[in-house]
């Protein structure tokens, strides 16, 4: 072999490597499929994508999803490959859209869309239009918006056939948590009180959307229902040893207790019809229990 | 009047006020909390039959309260006081030696493994183990060398181990609420406690103070040395034994329902050893009045200083004072041995 082959080669196989970035950059200006190929590694996300995506158009959902405790569509999540949200996970599986949560990293979202792919952030929605909106521009991002008009308008009709609130004023509701705090304005478990017609104890209280509530003050309060928020209620822990108080016992008659799972207020989807739908059905009920 | 007999007479003084500091103070307890009832409502609310707001509030939260900072304040008094007169050494106290991080090492396996849910009593039993466990271990450590460093050294290995294993087992636990659960260990806490842990706890704590109190002449007599003490007839296998086991029952059952509670079985001891004239039997007694006022002067000051409204955690508040007490104690020995 002479040296001007050698060049010659050489040459070619360089002009071939100027060239590939190229035909990468046409290859990803191509149309985006209509149903484009999703992962989520959001618990709120996931449950977006559950309710409207097909099972062949998802690639993985975060762990979280399969959590009964935590994920109200987890019966949705069977069968469905779970990840941990690591970033090797996302550039093995190479979705065509990622769907994330409102606080991951800009950094990495940046190293994601420099391989390609398509980021939809979601977003903390607690009013009924921040839920619709961000529905509808998550079935947009997904192709699904007929599906997603149809969950939505059935939301509608399970808010309004909730029962209209009794004359005068809405009856006084206190949710509890764990280790004693309580959920206030600006919060989902909020939203659901009102829509079933309550008065929230940390709203009328000026709380702060997620501020400690003492069992002396709740008692003081006397609110019309207590809202036990549970979240593996059964497994020991000290921080739901307030929740199990003897003192709620006697100043809460079951009557006036109620206990909310968190799937129903964890994540801003059409269930907050059926959250509120649980509530209002305490209303009118009487004060069962005696406090004066 | 000869010397003992007014030493008597000085000590029985200072237990009658101690006594009638703790009345006042309990009273107190019961008056301050986040809901501001006047002391009047709250009376009468104690003797109340209905469910009214503060009939609940005072029987079921301030009243349990009140009664468990007198119960583990006094078993923290009271095993500090013996754990002095048994090691022979002013700086001994259950936390300071890693028995209150041991009994709390036992409560949270009790909890984690279900134990304690499906058999109430093995909560505080197990914080009986736990502290058990450890004092035996510091007696194999430190034995008879009874010198600060050794005693100091072992006491911050047990409790080192028994903390961090407190947080493993945490920190695996099925709840994802286990980690804030470790504050509560660590720091301790008589917020939102009811009757229910006053009823697992009091038996075990009364019968470690029976123990306990039945030790004083023994004690008096180690004061003195194992040798003399030994001429003196007493038997000193079962007063250690007794020492030993009274310890783990009064520390054991106080950690497992309030978490573990550091210094009180230091400061107390300290500020009553003058009045009892260095007598370590009389010290007792005194230590366990002291510490229950100590504690429910504590409790009612985490609940007067709130920070937009959380309770400091009752351990924070005895440390603040206990801590700098305890450095002025090594700065004063280190001064005396030189």
């Amino acid at each position: 072999m002479t040296k001007r082959t050698d060049a010659g080669r050489r040459l070619r196989a360089a002009a071939l490597a100027a060239l590939l970035p190229f035909l990468q950059l046409a290859d990803a200006c191509a149309a985006p499929p209509a149903f484009p190929r999703v992962m989520s590694i959001d618990l709120c996300a996931d449950q977006l994508v559950l309710a409207l995506a097909d099972r062949e158009q998802i690639a993985s959902v975060s762990f979280l999803a399969e959590d009964g405790e935590l994920s109200a569509r987890s019966d949705r999540a069977a069968g469905v490959p779970v990840n941990r949200g690591t970033l090797e996970e996302i550039l093995m599986l190479r979705p065509d859209i990622l769907f994330v949560g409102p606080y991951w990293p800009r950094d990495l979202a940046a190293t994601a869309a420099r391989h390609g792919i398509r980021i939809f952030r979601t977003r903390e929605a607690a009013d009924i239009d921040a839920i619709k909106s961000l529905w509808m521009e998550g079935a947009n991002a997904l192709g699904r918006t007929a599906r997603a008009a149809l969950l939505l308008d059935k939301m509608e009709d399970e808010l309004a056939r909730l029962p209209r609130p009794p004359a005068g004023a809405p009856p006084l509701a206190a949710i509890l948590q764990a280790n004693g705090y309580t959920d206030g304005p600006g919060s989902l478990p909020d939203l659901a009180l009102r829509l079933a017609g309550f008065q929230n104890l940390a709203a009328r209280d000026g709380l702060g959307a997620n501020a400690h509530l003492s069992l002396e003050r709740l008692i003081m309060a006397r609110p019309d229902l207590l809202v036990i928020a549970s979240y593996r209620l059964d497994q020991p822990a000290e921080a739901q040893a307030a929740l199990r108080h003897p003192a709620l016992a006697r100043a809460f008659l079951p009557g006036r207790r109620i206990i909310m799972p968190v799937r129903y207020w964890t994540c801003p989807g059409p269930w907050i019809a059926e959250a509120a739908g649980r509530l209002a059905g305490r209303i009118g009920q009487g004060p069962a229990g005696t406090l004066p | 009047m000869s010397e003992t007999a007014r030493g008597d007479t000085a000590a029985w003084n200072w237990a009658v006020g101690l006594a009638l500091l703790i009345v006042p103070l309990f009273a107190l307890s019961l008056a301050v909390g986040p809901a501001d009832i006047p002391l009047a409502e709250i009376v009468s609310g104690l003797f109340a039959t209905d469910n009214s707001a503060a009939a609940v509030i005072a029987q079921e939260l301030r009243l349990p309260r009140a009664i468990l900072a007198v119960l583990v304040g006094a078993s923290l008094g009271l095993s500090g006081a013996a754990l002095q007169g048994l090691l022979r050494n002013p700086l001994a106290e259950p936390g300071l030696i890693g028995t209150s991080a041991a009994a709390a090492l036992g409560a949270v396996l009790a909890l984690q493994t279900g134990l304690a849910q499906a058999f109430p009593l093995a909560l505080p039993l197990s914080g009986v183990l736990g502290a058990l466990i450890s004092v035996v271990m510091l007696h194999l450590l430190a034995g008879r060398d009874s010198s600060i460093l050794t005693l100091v050294l072992a006491g911050v290995a047990i409790g080192s181990l028994a903390g961090a294993l407190t947080a493993l087992v945490l920190n695996f636990a099925a709840s994802p609420f286990a980690v804030f659960e470790i504050v509560f260990w660590l720091l301790g806490s008589l917020a939102d406690r009811s009757f229910d842990q006053v009823y697992l706890a009091a038996p075990l704590m009364l019968a470690g103070w029976v123990l306990l109190l039945s030790t004083r002449r023994a004690l008096d007599a180690l004061s003195l040395g194992e040798d003399t003490a030994r001429s003196l007839g007493v038997g000193l296998g079962a007063a250690k034994a007794r020492l030993v086991l009274g310890t783990a029952l009064t520390v054991g059952p106080a950690v497992a329902v309030a978490g573990t509670i550091g210094f009180v079985g230091l400061v107390v001891p300290h500020l009553l050893r003058p009045v009892t004239s260095g007598e370590p039997g009389r010290l007792l007694g005194a230590s366990a009045l002291g510490g229950a006022a100590l504690l429910l002067a504590a409790d009612i000051a985490t609940r007067t200083i709130s920070v937009s409204g959380r309770e400091p955690k009752l351990g924070v508040v005895t440390a603040l004072v206990g801590a700098p007490f305890f450095l002025f104690l090594i700065l004063r020995t280190r001064r005396a041995m030189r």
